[in-house]
């Protein structure tokens, strides 16, 4: 997904507005001139230049060779672009899922799936998920002792 | 002598043998998988290391991008796909040479020179670091301050061909990193009330978000398994490499020292170091037109300067906690973990961990030629593992690894939401690697920022008045300067 910059700019700019704004509730310090605002406060103000810079030469260049949006030719195939979305769905799949239903189940569902739609043969799909599921969760749970939640098999693994 | 025998009993550990061996074998891995970088295979280990000790933990990450520069020679002779941005400068030259029957030779000369420039690389951070860390120890908050500039200002414009875009992406680091409590006041910022912001952004999520989760986005959709016939195989890999070595030694001390140079300077690293000495290699060749068409000069050069910056980019890391490459920028994040600051005083508090460093890169560089030669064998089924399998469970890896540097599902929010950022600002021309810069010296540059300014009440001159600090300030602006000369020459030429 490519946008004019232009259009970038202009949302640097909103930003800025943005950082800007919220930086001057900060509190200032008694008796300091400078406090927690001044660092943002620059930050927003370079958003800004670069910001209108971006929109300058985006506009000098939105005649002639740059659209103001243009998607990537590979995602105008659906497959490809399910494929993109299946990535970020994956993700927050387990942030949806994870606690209340367990790594376990939730990280063997997603791997076969996404297995499965990339084009992988079910048996070899199958297998792979199982044992990097499990090697996974021992790895991490069990060896690294991360608190990987365990969902509805509590007390069962 | 004492703090050499401590760092000895330090590494001569099994565990942390052990450790070396398996991280060696996991970078050669990633580094050979086109499309999985160096930084790549960092970002994956560090949950991992977080569990570590300090020594096993370092050993882990220096061990894993050595491995991974040098493996991202193979698929470039073997598909013409670089396996990291490092190995790019000379892929047309690695894969005319397999075409030619000389794969084993280009490997071979990949291997033994990349085994020479990562020594050289580590010679240099040996000899240069302590110098360093004792003209460290005389710096105030000033120089912290424009010694931070200057390496987010090489970020910027040393390595990038948009500096505006390059200092937007630098601006939105530091904008993250001001997240949480601020440092001189104490103030909660921009945590919308968040509990989980209120500490900050973390480091290692949001590098796996930048650096993994966007890379599979893009791979993805590009995603192919590898069906092309590699070119055979010829002879023993280290037949005739000895006489490519003594034919262009001097291009291997060149590429090596330039490569150390180029990775110790903040921002630039591996890649930059490849690109620049292939064509400082192809100026001063006297057989230029033969670049490109499977001359294994261009590539001798190359191929030491990545592996050299590898252990130069540590320089200004361990020495100052300024990153030279993206890699180092992790690396910091580390030391921060394990409670080792970097900076001077860990020379002082902590020699046995510095030498401790410096004979893990001596090792992992030794290392590297048994297990390059065992990668060489094992290059062909190893580069036909299905991209369809490895994706998913890359993803699944990037989850748990997000999510035990928080113990909670906050870091794969994180890494997620960083992720998909980081997608769209590269597909915009926004490079990533300044946004981890920001984020790791925001801290550093702010807290200087501010406390100088308390000191001088404001006054901007008195960043320049002790001669280090002014020194420091005038580096930093000259780099400004120039760049912003070059920006306007380039626009002049295109109207022109």
């Amino acid at each position: 997904m490519r946008v004019n910059d232009a259009v970038s700019g202009a949302l640097f700019i909103l930003l800025a507005i943005g950082l800007i704004g919220i930086a001057s509730t900060f509190p200032a310090l008694p008796g300091q001139p400078y406090g927690a605002a001044l660092f943002p406060t620059l930050i927003g103000a370079g958003f800004a230049i670069c910001g209108v810079l971006l929109v300058i030469r985006g506009l000098a260049a939105a005649g002639r060779e740059k659209p103001f949006f243009e998607l990537d030719p590979l995602l105008r195939v659906s497959r490809n672009a399910i494929s993109l979305g299946m990535v970020v769905g994956a993700v927050v799949l387990y942030i949806l899922l994870a606690d209340w239903i367990g790594f376990v189940p939730v990280a063997f569902l997603l791997l076969l799936g996404m297995f499965l739609w990339l084009g992988a043969r079910p048996l070899p799909a199958l297998v792979t998920a199982v044992l990097f599921t499990g090697i996974t969760f021992w790895f991490f749970a069990n060896v690294l002792r991360v608190p990987l939640p365990r969902g509805l098999l509590t007390g069962i693994i | 002598m004492d703090v050499i025998f401590s760092a000895l009993s330090l590494i001569a550990d099994p565990d942390v043998i052990l450790v070396i061996v398996v991280s060696a074998a996991f970078g050669m891995f990633v580094g050979a998988m086109p499309g999985l970088t160096a930084t790549m295979a960092v970002a994956l280990l560090v949950p991992v290391t977080f569990f570590m000790d300090p020594v096993p933990a370092l050993a882990a990450i220096v061990t894993a991008s050595s491995m991974a520069i040098f493996a991202g020679d193979i698929p470039a002779a073997l598909l013409r796909m670089p396996g990291t941005p490092a190995s790019a400068a000379y892929t047309e030259d690695s894969y005319a040479m397999a075409r030619k029957g000389q794969l084993n030779l280009n490997l071979g000369t990949n291997l033994t020179v990349s085994v020479v420039g990562g020594l050289v690389g580590v010679a240099a951070l040996i000899i240069a670091a302590p110098a360093l860390a004792e003209v460290a120890l005389r710096f105030t908050a000033f120089e912290y301050f424009w010694l931070a500039a200057l390496g987010l200002s090489c970020a910027v414009f040393v390595s990038s061909a948009d500096p505006l875009k390059a200092f937007v992406s630098l601006l939105l680091g530091l904008m993250l990193a001001t997240v949480g409590i601020d440092p001189t006041a104490g103030v909660p910022r921009f945590t919308f009330g968040s509990v989980d912001l209120l500490a900050g952004i973390d480091m290692i999520p949001a590098m796996i978000g930048l650096f993994a989760i966007s890379e599979i986005m893009r791979g993805v959709i590009r995603m192919q398994n590898v069906k092309q016939d590699m070119p055979a195989p010829t002879g023993p890999v280290f037949a005739g490499v000895g006489r490519v070595m003594a034919k262009y030694k001097v291009n291997i001390a060149r590429g090596s020292l330039l490569g150390t140079l180029i990775g110790a300077l903040p921002g630039a690293g591996a890649d930059i170091a490849a690109w620049i000495s292939y064509a400082v290699s192809k100026r001063f060749s006297k057989e230029k037109e033969k670049y490109g068409s499977g001359h294994i000069e261009g590539v001798v050069d190359a191929t030491a300067a990545n592996n050299s910056a590898v252990g130069g980019a540590w320089i200004p890391a361990l020495v100052f906690g300024i990153p030279g490459d993206s890699i180092t920028a992790i690396v910091i994040g580390v030391l921060y973990m394990k409670g080792m600051n970097p900076g001077p005083t860990v020379f002082l508090q902590n020699p046995q961990f510095i030498y401790a460093v410096f004979m893990i890169f001596i090792l992992a560089n030794l290392v590297m030629l048994p297990l390059g030669w065992a990668i060489i064998k094992a290059a062909r089924p190893l580069l036909r593992v299905p991209r369809n399998l490895l994706l998913p469970m890359i993803i699944i890896f990037c989850i748990v690894g997000s999510f035990a540097m928080t113990n909670s599902v906050y870091g794969v929010v994180l890494m997620l939401t960083i992720g998909v950022a980081g997608w769209l600002l590269e597909e915009n021309g926004f490079p990533v690697a300044p946004i981890i810069l920001g984020l790791v010296l925001g801290g550093l540059f702010e807290r200087t920022f501010m406390s100088s300014m308390l000191r001088t009440n404001g006054d901007l001159l008195g960043f320049f008045e002790r001669p280090l600090s002014a020194t420091l300030g005038v580096l930093t602006l000259l780099v400004w300067a120039l760049t912003i000369a070059r920006a306007l020459l380039a626009r002049r030429n295109a109207k022109a």
